[in-house]
């Protein structure tokens, strides 16, 4: 049997039903072709007449195909004038058949006859192939998958019934027929493809199998360095077997030919593209990873004293920084030369741009007036148009000018001077590599001893200079209270650039801001110098935490007369690249950090409660990234990392933060690919961009309850004033938080703040600036109270809620209990739920596997003990199984 | 044998007649290398350049102050300081609309291609790497009845100065230095080798009837700036279309590369992942001929049947323009000779292997360059990961059509064999686009799939006015506004 065969085989079956279950008129039109003959006789099994136009085939063709297969010459016709005929004479009962090829005139005409299609066919035929082709539950698993819709998108009707043939042909070794012929629907053969037995396990390694392919289409630079650096180190008995590979990955990368990809098994390319990979550690450990960011990289060459990668890694970021052109990618990929996988960063040119201007030896930051742009992204997008007042270094009335005329009066000991000179000659040397501090700053400190040392010397100098500036404040407003005051701002807005926008003043630390280079130089010598004693644990929390840090300054002060008349404090808003934003308007902190923890979150859930598989109902409240978390919901549901069979997503806006899709063709095209309309309707999504209010929510959440609700950034916040409450030395990676509780209102009011060391100091010229208490800083306050309802409340309308903030870990919380509690750099994620049962038979019956008895109030008791657990909590017991099933 | 030499002369003197090696090549490039050579002359906007070119990096290059103390008299405007902002506005705006998207404008004009409207804005610019060049001898080339007469619609529209753009910029150009330009002989006689109707090159054959075809509609309903877009856009076009055909033309093949559009917008099918396929063939296509001319000058070394020893001798002469590379290069080349050599002739391993090694030297090899330009003019949409797919939106796609559609009107079905037979265009319409993709290696595409793709171009064609869709579904493709202006 061929194919074209087979397809009309299965056409006919199509037709067969369509006919009884009462179609009078079936239309096969624009379909894959297929073979009369095998359609013919298909059509004869239906067990009733029915008549048979063949558009455009020629009546010698039909008799012919009346002679071979005896099909009624009279019920078969190629022209679509007699087919029209039979269509109108009333006295014709029996149901007809019009296939059409090609383009005819008057097929118009049949367009109310029951259309079948190529996805019919495709359908049909995985039946079939499930039916008959399935000696065990994998393959039957195989065939039900390569019948979902999304991958019908992908996989020809042709090429389908060509697998299916060839694994009819070789019935009697079915199994390893289908890894061998896999090649035949555009994947390369594989032995592992079929060792994990679920549909979802199934659906993964076509994807995989598919991207794999894709890979070796294009072929990357990185990947044929790869290959070709896997011909050098290939030896022994297998060398030439392993350089087959590699040719014929090559060759297939040139022809794209069938016969090349046959003898492409995917694990061997998988072999040759990381053969090369970890083959010159040192250790010889080897890992899994490919691609991590230069963060977490630098921060795994200083544990494992790997100097060689840290230099390679510098050398390569700064070539691609100091590209003469100044086309700078988005992205900056580097193979790692000990370790494994690449190490990629994203870039900002616009930011490098803003930095390249305002942060040079010779100027402090600056303030940027772009009067005709709303935001800061605008700002930085059209820079040519801004004015830009420079905070120069040297000059009339700068801060150099002004440190030596106190001097020279006799104010202050010279040393302020040469502390000045100091410092200002090692800020220089860092801004000279402004570029590579601001895309990744532990990596740019690190890679260069020179540069790290001048980073540790600039920031002991700041100290001292902030510190005899504090010291010396009394006597100096005596002598000058002007030139004092104005001092201390020039030396507070020092590496600070302001930008003026319609909406208002957006602020950006510098990368060389002592307050926040601070914390990758420290850490850098820290873990430099404690890696011989830190266990893997630390060292595993170190390389994760690495690559967000916190950022130490929550809000800046605007001293008065540099924008407007009156000082100003800017709290924290988000983050560009590694610098940390502040402006007036938003007191939410904007970036996405927490956000995706939704997707890990949902596939927790639905492996909890499995009907929700079905139809998972979400709503979203104020996510801060809309786009980029619809995306990830939606890459995850086409790869089966998230199993949903159906989703319906509604997303609310509370905050005056906006909701929108963007415009990047790739985020929509990526959510289109599961939330577009289509017949069955099972991906749903509705974003209600209008502001909303929680009580309004509640409504209608009260008619439709929702499995998981999850609540974005539901905390007030406030700017103001704070006492310190301790004066510990801070750590580079954890940001210390002060706790106010307000009895008369029954408030918590939780304050991030750095404290000790420069960051006091830092504080305390602020405070004599704005005429506050010493011992004071300012700060975002952040309080769960007021307009957001009890959670008790919203617990009545969903299973889950899910609360994702800053500062959750004391927040007063009504109702439910908290079955997760996840700290994150800038967002906690608070897991509630008011319903335990299903933890409890979990628990109940894991116990007894294990010979014990619990009562049922000891096992609520462990439940709850479990929830405190750091990091997930309960939900870290929750796994996928190995065969598709779902355990605790 | 140097290998760099080998493949500048395969490029620019054997298959090309430029070098197709920059991914940064941009459409104003090779506007600015073509429009020059139709006026025969470039000049030297000096002062444009500094008032677009404010900054460069952390350095302010022309300061706004300088500026105005030096051409005090032509920015009489913008002298009292309450218009200083005004005027930095001023140059921002002119540069958002006179530099092309990307950037082609540097400090000064040896560099720096703008987005030309009138021909004071032309430049010596070389960054076309000569692209310009092969558009001007596909317009240029006599077959007794002149040049295209794309060629006058061109002239006169550069020399037209009354336009907004150009108009904004004529304070900024009294004074610019015109210098004639040379137009030396095409380096690459053979491509365009004439015959008795017309270019030998089918594919060079095809494309100049759309140019001309393009030519009527300009002097009819077109003209203008958009005259100059439509032609950068076909132009870009053409030399994308000829790029991949070339190798097929001299291996004398006569089917076009097909070359799938796929219109079905953000919900991906079948379609989809076939356009990617073809995307596929054309790198393939240009690779080929890299590897064939290759290949040719081996055997000119080595014969056709050459030993494995020959070739590892060959491979210890090559040069390269680097030494301190040379031998990591050369032991590149022998061990990918090793591993093409399972599965081919020692020549044809050979071959392989040197234009790889070549390709990988360069920073933008002529994949690239098909890629790079082809994103630009919005042929080719990447789609997030390594796949990509073919389209037609926006100028291209109007210019296109403007390139196919007469005065006489065109069945839907007449007008997609025309995409095909000149341009290898496909859009799974007709019948036959199933089975020339299949032919291709293409089969994982279905025919459900391919009529709702062509049923979204059927769509927008209705949508603006360049077909009209009777009751019956027959569809006719006709000038907008019946051809009248």
């Amino acid at each position: 049997m061929t194919e074209i065969e087979l397809v009309g085989d299965v056409a006919a079956e199509v037709v067969g039903d369509l006919v009884r279950k009462g179609a009078t008129g079936v239309r096969l039109q624009d379909i894959t072709p297929f073979d009369y003959v095998a359609f013919l006789t298909g059509l004869m099994l239906i067990g009733s007449p029915v008549r048979v136009i063949l558009a455009g085939a020629k009546t010698s063709e039909i008799k012919q195909l009346a002679h071979r297969t005896r099909f009624d010459m009279g019920s078969l016709t190629g022209e679509l004038e007699l087919g029209t005929e039979w269509r109108n004479d009333v006295s014709v009962t029996e149901p007809i058949i019009m296939v059409a090829f090609s383009e005819e005139e008057r097929l118009g005409t049949f367009h109310r006859f029951t259309p079948v299609r190529d996805h019919n066919l495709y359908a049909s035929l995985c039946n079939r192939c499930r039916r008959e082709l399935s000696p065990n539950q994998v393959l039957a698993e195989w065939w039900q998958m390569l019948a979902r819709k999304e991958v019908m998108r992908q996989l020809s009707v042709r090429r389908l019934a060509e697998y299916a043939v060839a694994l009819i042909a070789e019935k009697a070794r079915l199994p390893e027929a289908a890894r061998e012929y896999l090649y035949v629907l555009g994947l390369l053969p594989s032995k592992t493809f079929f060792d994990q037995p679920s549909r979802a396990q199934l659906g993964r390694q076509f994807e995989s199998n598919k991207a794999l392919l894709a890979r070796i289409e294009t072929l990357s630079s990185a990947d044929r360095n790869r290959l070709s650096k896997s011909l050098e180190i290939l030896t022994g008995n297998d060398r030439e077997r392993y350089q087959a590979i590699i040719g014929r990955v090559l060759r297939y990368n040139r022809t794209g030919a069938d016969a090349d990809r046959k003898e492409l098994w995917a694990e061997d390319v998988v072999k040759m593209l990381e053969l090369n990979r970890g083959g010159g550690s040192k250790k010889g450990k080897a890992k899994s990873k490919a691609t991590v960011t230069t963060e977490k990289a630098v921060t795994e060459a200083i544990l494992g004293g790997d100097g060689d990668e840290l230099h390679h890694l510098g050398e390569r970021l700064r070539e691609a920084l100091n590209i003469e052109s100044g086309e700078v990618d988005n992205k900056i990929s580097i193979d790692l030369v000990n370790g494994e996988g690449v190490a990629t960063v994203q870039v900002s040119s616009p930011l490098l741009e803003l930095l390249r201007r305002a942060i040079t030896p010779d100027c402090f930051g600056g303030v940027f007036v772009a009067s005709s742009v709303d935001s800061l992204e605008n700002a930085l997008e059209d820079l040519d148009r801004a004015e830009f007042k420079p905070f120069d270094v040297r000059g009339e009335k700068s801060a150099d000018e002004r440190i030596r005329s106190i001097i020279s009066a006799g104010y202050v000991s010279a040393e302020l001077l040469t502390l000045w000179e100091a410092f200002v000659q090692n800020r220089a040397l860092l801004a000279k590599d402004v570029s590579a501090i601001a895309v990744s700053p532990l990596l740019a400190v690190a890679s260069d001893r020179k540069l790290l040392t001048a980073a540790q010397e600039y920031l002991k100098d700041y100290e001292a200079l902030l510190s005899i500036l504090r010291d010396n404040y009394e006597v100096l407003s005596q002598k000058s209270p002007k030139g004092v005051r104005t001092l201390s701002s020039q030396i507070l807005t020092m590496d600070v650039v302001l930008v003026q926008t319609r909406t208002g003043v957006k602020g950006l630390l510098s990368p060389l801001h002592p307050l926040h280079l601070w914390k990758f130089v420290k850490l850098a010598e820290d873990i430099d110098r404690d890696k011989s004693s830190l266990d893997d644990g630390y060292r595993e929390a170190l390389s994760e935490r690495a690559e967000n840090l916190p950022h130490f300054v929550t809000a800046i002060f605007v001293p008065e007369g540099l924008i407007s008349e009156h000082a100003m404090v800017l709290p924290e808003s988000g983050h560009l690249q590694s610098l940390p934003v502040y402006q007036q308007d938003d007191l939410h902190f904007s970036g996405s950090d927490g956000q995706s923890r939704i997707i890990r979150l949902l596939e927790k859930f639905v492996a909890l409660y499995r009907h929700a598989k079905a139809r998972l109902k979400l709503v979203l409240v104020d996510p801060p990234d809309t786009s980029s978390l619809l995306e990830q919901i939606a890459k995850g549901i086409v790869a089966r990392e998230l199993d949903i069979w159906s989703l319906n997503v509604s997303v609310y806006r509370t905050l005056d933060r906006q909701l929108n899709l963007g415009s990047q063709d790739q985020q929509l095209e990526a959510i289109a690919e599961v939330f577009s309309d289509d017949e069955a309707r099972a991906f749903i999504l509705e974003v209600h961009t209008e502001q909303t209010t929680y009580i309004d929510i509640i409504k209608e959440l009260s008619s439709e309850p929702v499995h998981v609700l999850a609540v974005f950034d539901p905390s007030t916040a406030q700017v103001g004033q704070f006492l310190r409450s301790n004066r510990s030395l801070v750590h580079p990676l954890v940001l210390p938080k002060e706790f106010r509780y307000d009895a008369m209102e029954d408030e918590l009011f939780i304050t991030p703040a750095a404290t000790g060391g420069m960051f006091d100091l830092y504080q305390s010229l602020q405070s004599r600036l704005n005429n506050t208490l010493s011992g004071s800083h300012f700060g975002v306050s952040s309080t769960l109270g007021g307009h957001f309802p009890k959670t008790g409340d919203l617990l009545r309308y969903c299973t889950w809620l899910v609360l994702v903030d800053r500062l959750l870990d004391a927040q007063p919380i009504k109702g439910g209990h908290m079955i997760s509690y996840e700290q994150g750099a800038r967002r906690d994620l608070l897991v509630l739920t008011e319903n335990l049962t299903k933890f409890e038979r979990e628990f109940d019956y894991q116990l007894r596997q294990s010979n014990f008895d619990p009562s049922p109030e000891a096992v609520r008791e462990l439940i709850e003990s479990s929830s405190e657990l750091i990091g997930e909590g309960l939900l870290g017991l929750i796994r996928s199984g190995e065969r598709g099933q779902d355990v605790l | 044998m140097n290998i760099s030499t080998m493949f500048s002369t395969i490029s620019t003197d054997e298959c090309l007649g430029y070098k197709p090696v920059s991914s940064s090549t941009k459409p104003a490039h090779i506007a600015n290398g073509l429009f020059r050579r139709l006026v025969g002359k470039v000049y030297d906007p000096l002062l444009m350049n500094e008032v677009m070119v404010h900054w460069v990096r952390s350095r302010e290059l022309n300061p706004s102050e300088a500026l105005l103390e030096k051409e005090s008299d032509r920015f009489q405007p913008f002298l009292p300081q309450s218009q200083r902002q005004a005027f930095v506005d001023f140059r921002a705006d002119l540069r958002a609309l006179l530099s092309p998207f990307g950037g082609a404008v540097n400090s000064g004009n040896e560099w720096s291609s703008y987005n030309i409207t009138t021909m004071s804005h032309l430049t010596r610019d070389r960054a076309d790497n000569s692209v310009g060049a092969f558009l001007y001898q596909l317009l240029m080339s006599d077959f007794g009845e002149g040049a295209s007469p794309l060629v006058d619609v061109l002239i006169e529209t550069l020399s037209d100065t009354s336009d907004e753009l150009s108009t904004l910029t004529l304070p900024l150009l009294t004074d610019v230095a015109e210098v004639a330009v040379n137009i030396s002989t095409y380096p690459a006689q053979s491509v365009f080798r004439k015959g008795k109707d017309g270019f030998v090159s089918p594919s060079l054959r095809n494309l100049r009837v759309g140019l001309d075809q393009l030519a009527v509609f300009e002097q009819t309903l077109g003209g203008g700036l958009d005259a100059l877009r439509r032609t950068v856009a076909f132009g870009v076009f053409s030399v994308l279309v000829h790029l991949v055909n070339r190798g097929r033309e001299l291996r004398k093949q006569k089917r076009m590369n097909p070359v799938l559009l796929y219109f079905g917008g953000r919900k991906r099918n079948t379609v989809h992942y076939a356009s990617h396929q073809t995307y596929s063939l054309c790198r393939q296509s240009i690779e080929q001929m890299y590897t064939a001319k290759i290949r040719e000058k081996i055997a000119d070394r080595l014969g056709e049947t050459p030993t494995l020893k020959a070739c590892q001798k060959f491979i210890g002469e090559i040069e390269l323009d680097k030494p301190a590379e040379a031998q990591a290069k050369k032991l590149e080349i022998t061990n990918l000779l090793s591993a093409y050599r399972e599965m081919q002739d020692p020549i044809d391993a050979l071959s392989s292997a040197v234009t790889d090694v070549t390709f990988r030297m360069m920073s933008g090899d002529p994949t690239d360059f098909y890629r790079g330009l082809g994103v630009r003019i919005g042929l080719i949409r990447p789609t997030g990961g390594t796949r990509k797919y073919f389209t037609l939106e926006g100028i291209l796609l109007e210019s296109v059509l403007a390139s196919c559609v007469t005065d006489a009107e065109l069945t839907y079905r007449e007008f997609l064999d025309i995409l095909y037979d000149r341009y290898g265009l496909l859009t799974g319409g007709r019948q036959q686009d199933a089975d020339i993709l299949l032919d291709a290696g293409i089969d994982q595409v279905t025919v459900e799939d391919l009529r709702a793709n062509s049923l979204s171009l059927r769509q927008q064609l209705a949508a603006t006015g360049w077909a009209t869709e009777f009751a019956d579904g027959v569809m006719s493709v006709h000038l907008p506004n019946g051809g009248q202006a």
